[in-house]
């Protein structure tokens, strides 16, 4: 089903549409909620409290695309409840991305009147500069959580090319931010 | 401490880079849904005294929908937000239907497709009520008195003008052909040399119903190949077999001919590698066939007294549901109750839960053919058989309905998309829930229903042998 076809269901207030959002984006919640919280349990919680905070959602909310607006509202479910689950210290795909790219650039260089905010836009402006390809490698390691081996077999890349090129983008990311004064 | 500003900043990206990543498919080929296909045909045929000979072959043909291709941008990495538009305004274009417009015909397919599949035997079975729905209102069209007043109890419509709308509807909403996926609907109207027609109603036919007009010697080799190639030409040529068999009768004074081809790849395809020989029980004995596997992680499973359903999303915005009943219960059980009918129809009632399903489901290509009169006269259509009145279409006094010739084709695979859906509405208490985790597999006799982006049944079936 389209995109504006799950939204009309929506905004009719038709159960269906759920049924609709867990056709299209189950699957992508899910392998999303798994790689930021690694817990199937707390995965398909995740993904139910998704369903539900897009139904209370739309309406009034319209927004445009869709698929963009119901994966944020996963992963903020997701790290929400990761940042509540921090006293079993599971190591998640997504901690070992996001230590991944902090480690590489270091937030100790990084300016001290520097918010996560501007930090963002930042990183939002330095995607666009990436070739297409580059862009979507660059977000489904660090945004998405995506394990380096799935992302070689979702793009048809060896393991080491997609590692090789990971580390030139946040070479770049680097250079970037150094350039524009974040660093 | 660097890791939580790394965590919100990246909150920030925006959403058309997430969107962007988000559709990570590769790149495919433009063929899409070849992988899956199903067409029926209903060929309408009225007969009575010697032909006289003429000028054949068409004579009028109707102006189709022009449709933006499906935008090639949006299975590589180009987009093109133009062809991207043009597209969009095209499908809105085509699918601006009112909300609903198919209500009243819930009757008729809860009513009809039980009659249309006669499940009573061993064999395979498939019917496309949609098809024979376009065919009726045809034929309501031509004729007037309790002929077409039956047809339209039948089809639940109050006057021949809101059929006429409804049908006009129907077509428009069950047409594409933008190259991605294909659901075409054809009408033809096939008029025999030497007999006067009424213009104004050939013209209804034509503008309303998208019918081609034919005229010629009914019944000569060379109009009864020209039959076949316009059913062939119409039914993507799956239907072979079938067109090369159909022969009008010498004495035939009009025909009326519609078809449906659709073709659409699932939502989720299925992993090839992951497709298994197991074990069929047919009523005939066990079979060995291939099973295409996959694991619905969020279901939806739907279920009710006597059967379990799911529900596989296709391309095009509709769907297969594939309703295998509980042992000890059969498809024509289920049919016979008229509950899982009723369900598909009003699936937004049904019962259903968000549980992992693991389905194992056949490969199959299922075909069938049959002649409707029976089925129709036990649907209270009876007249048009016997004391007929075509009055609307010709002025010839002693003419009636001689046949009603139908056939279906269904096929799938792993790439090929099509949805059946059959939802439950308990009459009698409650069923109880479904485990956490359910194996669905089809390893005996099933229905399936493939119902249209507006939930309309373009095709059911039985399985008894894949």
């Amino acid at each position: 089903m389209e995109d504006r076809h799950i939204l009309t269901l929506l905004l009719k207030r038709a159960e269906s549409a759920i049924d609709a959002l867990a056709e299209k984006f189950g699957s992508r919640l899910h392998a999303l909620a798994t790689n930021i919280l690694a817990d199937p349990q707390d995965a398909e919680e995740c993904v139910n409290d998704t369903y539900l905070a897009l139904w209370n959602a739309i309406p009034p909310n319209r927004p445009d695309p869709l698929s963009g607006y119901v994966l944020r509202t996963g992963r903020n479910i997701a790290l929400k409840r990761l940042r509540s689950n921090t006293a079993r210290k599971r190591c998640t795909a997504y901690d070992l991305s996001l230590e991944e790219l902090s480690g590489c650039i270091g937030t100790s260089d990084l300016q001290n009147t520097l918010d996560s905010r501007a930090l963002g836009r930042a990183i939002d402006a330095f995607l666009d500069t990436l070739s297409k390809e580059n862009r979507i490698l660059f977000l489904r390691r660090y945004w998405f959580g995506d394990s380096i081996k799935t992302i070689a077999a979702q793009r048809h890349l060896t393991e080491n090319t997609v590692s090789v090129r990971l580390s030139r983008i946040r070479g770049r990311l680097k250079d970037y931010l150094t350039q524009e004064g974040y660093l | 401490m660097s890791k939580e500003i790394f965590d919100e900043a990246l909150a920030q990206i925006s959403d058309k880079h997430i969107t962007e990543a988000a559709n990570t498919k590769k790149r495919r080929p433009v063929w899409l849904g070849a992988a899956a296909a199903a067409l029926a045909l209903v060929i309408l045929v009225t007969a009575l005294v010697s032909p006289s000979a003429g000028a054949s072959g068409l004579i009028a043909e109707p102006e189709l929908p022009k449709m933006a291709p499906y935008p090639s941008s949006l299975l590589g990495w180009d987009y093109n937000e133009k062809e991207y538009e043009a597209w969009q305004n095209s499908q809105d274009a085509q699918y601006d239907q009112p909300a609903g417009y198919a209500d009243s015909l819930q009757s008729y397919f809860t009513e009809s497709i039980p009659v249309l599949l006669a499940a009573n035997g061993t064999e395979n079975t498939v019917c496309s009520p949609v098809n024979v729905y376009m065919a009726l209102a045809m034929l309501a069209e031509c004729t007037d008195g309790s002929s077409r007043q039956q047809i339209l109890d039948l089809l639940n419509a109050g006057s021949i003008n809101k059929l006429r709308t409804q049908a006009g509807y129907v077509w428009n909403a069950h047409y594409c052909d933008d190259s991605a996926s294909t659901s075409l609907l054809a009408n033809s109207l096939w008029l025999q040399d030497g007999y006067s027609y009424n213009t104004e109603t050939v013209n209804t036919l034509a503008s309303h119903y998208y019918a081609s007009v034919y005229q010629g010697t009914l019944g000569s080799d060379k109009m009864n190949k020209a039959l076949q190639s316009w059913l062939n030409d119409n039914t993507g040529g799956l239907l072979k077999e079938q067109a090369s068999r159909m022969e009008l009768p010498a004495q035939t004074v009009l025909a009326l001919a519609s078809t449906v081809y659709y073709r659409a790849k699932w939502v989720d395809t299925f992993v090839e590698g992951n497709t298994k020989q197991d074990v069929f029980h047919s009523p005939d004995g066990a079979v060995t066939c291939d099973f295409m596997n996959r694991t619905l992680t969020y279901g939806p499973y739907y279920y009710g007294e006597d059967f379990g359903a799911v529900r596989l999303g296709l391309e095009d915005g509709g769907a297969m549901w594939l309703v295998l009943p509980d042992e000890g219960c059969t498809p024509a059980d289920l049919l016979e109750s008229g509950h899982a009918i009723t369900a598909v129809l009003q699936s937004r009632q049904a019962q259903s839960a968000s549980v992992k399903v693991h389905l194992s489901l056949p490969k199959f290509d299922v075909a069938a053919s049959r002649e409707l009169s029976e089925g129709l006269k036990a649907l209270g259509v009876t007249d048009v058989f016997e004391s007929a009145d075509f009055s609307p279409i010709t002025d010839y006094p002693d003419i009636w309905l001689d046949r009603v010739d139908h056939a279906a084709r269904v096929k799938i695979d792993e790439e090929g998309v099509e949805a059946a859906a059959y939802t439950v509405m308990a009459a009698c208490g409650a069923p109880m829930p479904p485990e956490e985790e359910i194996y669905f597999t089809l390893d005996r006799p099933f229905l399936f229903v493939i119902t249209s982006r507006d939930e309309l049944p373009l095709f059911a079936g039985i399985v008894n042998n894949p």
